[in-house]
């Protein structure tokens, strides 16, 4: 039992919740850029958390069932069909065998998340089958999913159910997007500072799940570069040209620029979603609430 | 020593020293610690120069706990002797020194000088992580420093030896890169079918050596 890609379109790639342990050997931690949508498509299916399913990148991606089963689809609006009628998002439906997804350009978000019940069979390197394509590592052979590639899932029947409104994302074209003040943000000065906080930022068209690339008044980062070290999820990084980069899921392990803050978890998820031209603005947050919202979150979806 | 909670799941550990030669053997007996003592709370631990960072499942008390640990905890400052050497065989031949005649005329030198300094040292790991397996090593010899390349390369090829400021470096895979390249090896630097899938951790010791075009091709190595 297998799905056929059809057509695989800008980036499409195999994900569960990453692989964590192999940071400190140079492995990226991949997993899904937008976790909350992944989160979702797993729960409507009742599948663990970490469950691979396949992140399509900006729709044009098309694929056939040849078992029947039941799959969720959620994120970014696709405009999807199955056979040629549109199947909606944000809810699980059930395929039969022969059945052809069909996901278009995505007119809200970036990435959409594919399901099936019991997840992707997919062997697991390095403990998980994320894939993160420029180390070769995860997915099929290591590389995003292109046409002809067959994936496994079992046939399994679920009820069809849909995500309640008030939790589906509006993919809004002007963000405010909270961060931490740490690394090196002492060492830049109180106007690079204070204009992260006043200056709005634009997401540009070279983003992709290495980094959230914006642009916007230049940040002149500080004369000394600090040593190489670690690098968090969500720091913003300010390279030479002063234009920041909010590292992601296949970021570098470890990195040499200097980083003006930290974005927090959640918001990560929100900027995943962000198309080219959205408007973003920064703003300090608490550590402590955004505690409390992501435990929340993570005891509704059984993360542990 | 001090650590930092940078967002909801990691902690800057921060040595709070200059950077010495103690520092890798340090940082990595510090890491295997606090991996003992906090065995299902932290993730994983990245070392690299003078910070760690930790990946923990809770924020909250886990600061509070390290920050306890470390009030105690005493960095080794003595010289290890013991640890064993990493021995890279390297082809330095014209065909894959790329980078050989920027670097002679840089640093005044003729390549079999350049070769001598580069080979005759040990080198400390200090971090690893640009890519899978890719280790920062120093400190070079002073005569062979050259700053990066304006233009970093797209693709610098699987077993590229490189350096760049006071660092040495082997590129485990085809990747970019803007370090100048001097040499390559045949020698595997992942085994993802092992526990340790990097050869090279923060406080290994690693050593060069010149082999001949004919040993390199026997290797596995590849010219083109």
């Amino acid at each position: 039992m297998t799905l056929r890609i059809q057509q695989a379109g800008v980036m499409a790639s195999i994900q569960d919740w990453g692989r964590y342990a192999y940071q400190s050997q140079g492995f990226a931690p991949a997993g899904p850029m937008d976790e909350h949508a992944f989160l979702w498509a797993n729960k409507l299916l009742e599948n663990n958390y970490n469950a691979a399913q396949i992140e399509i990148s900006m729709g044009m991606f098309t694929a056939e069932f040849t078992q029947a089963t039941t799959v969720a689809l959620c994120g970014a609006n696709t405009n999807a069909t199955l056979n040629g009628k549109q199947i909606g998002n944000w809810r699980s439906f059930s395929v039969e065998a022969g059945d052809v997804l069909r996901c278009q350009y995505a007119p809200q978000g970036v990435r959409a998340y594919l399901a099936v019940a019991g997840g992707f069979q997919v062997e697991a390197q390095l403990g998980s089958s994320a894939c993160t394509p420029r180390q070769g590592i995860g997915g099929l052979n290591g590389s995003a999913l292109s046409s002809g590639d067959e994936i496994h899932y079992q046939a399994d029947k679920c009820r069809n159910v849909l995500v309640p409104d008030r939790f589906i994302p509006r993919y809004e074209k002007q963000l405010r997007i909270g961060y931490y003040p740490v690394y090196q943000h002492k060492s830049f000065s109180d106007e690079m500072r204070e204009q992260l906080q006043r200056k709005l930022y634009q997401v540009t068209g070279d983003s992709d799940r290495m980094g959230i690339r914006l642009q916007g008044p230049i940040i002149q980062a500080p004369e000394t570069l600090p040593l190489s070290e670690g690098i968090a999820f969500g720091s913003i990084q300010i390279p030479a040209d002063g234009q920041p980069i909010i590292l992601a899921k296949d970021r570098q392990c470890i990195g040499g620029y200097p980083k003006i803050a930290c974005v927090n978890v959640l918001d990560m998820s929100v900027l995943a979603q962000a198309q080219p031209g959205t408007q973003i603005r920064f703003y300090q947050c608490d550590l402590y609430e955004q505690l409390v919202q992501l435990r929340k979150r993570n005891a509704f979806f059984n993360i542990n | 020593m001090r650590v930092e909670i940078i967002n909801e799941q990691s902690l800057l550990l921060h040595l709070d020293k200059e950077l010495d030669q103690h520092c890798p053997l340090q940082l990595a007996q510090l890491r295997g610690d606090l991996l003992t003592n906090f065995p299902e709370m932290i993730i994983d631990a990245v070392p690299a120069y003078t910070t760690i960072l930790l990946y923990v499942k809770d924020i909250v008390s886990m600061e509070r706990e390290i920050s306890q640990f470390l009030n105690t905890y005493q960095l080794n400052n003595k010289k290890e002797t013991s640890t064993e050497i990493i021995t890279i065989p390297v082809y330095y031949g014209e065909e894959v020194a790329l980078d050989a005649d920027v670097l002679m005329k840089h640093c005044q030198l003729n390549f079999d000088e350049c070769i001598q300094l580069h080979a005759q040292q040990v080198y400390d790991v200090y971090a690893v992580g640009f890519a899978p397996g890719f280790a920062y090593l120093g400190n070079i010899d002073e005569q062979l420093r050259i700053p990066r390349l304006s233009t970093p390369r797209k693709h610098v090829p699987a077993g590229s030896v490189a350096i760049a400021e006071n660092q040495t470096a082997v590129y485990p895979q085809v990747s970019p890169g803007g370090w100048h390249i001097i040499g390559r090896t045949a020698m595997p630097l992942l085994q993802l079918d092992q526990d340790q899938k990097s050869i090279f951790s923060v406080g290994s010791k690693v050593q060069f050596e010149a082999i001949d075009k004919d040993t390199f091709l026997a290797q596995g190595g590849d010219l083109t």
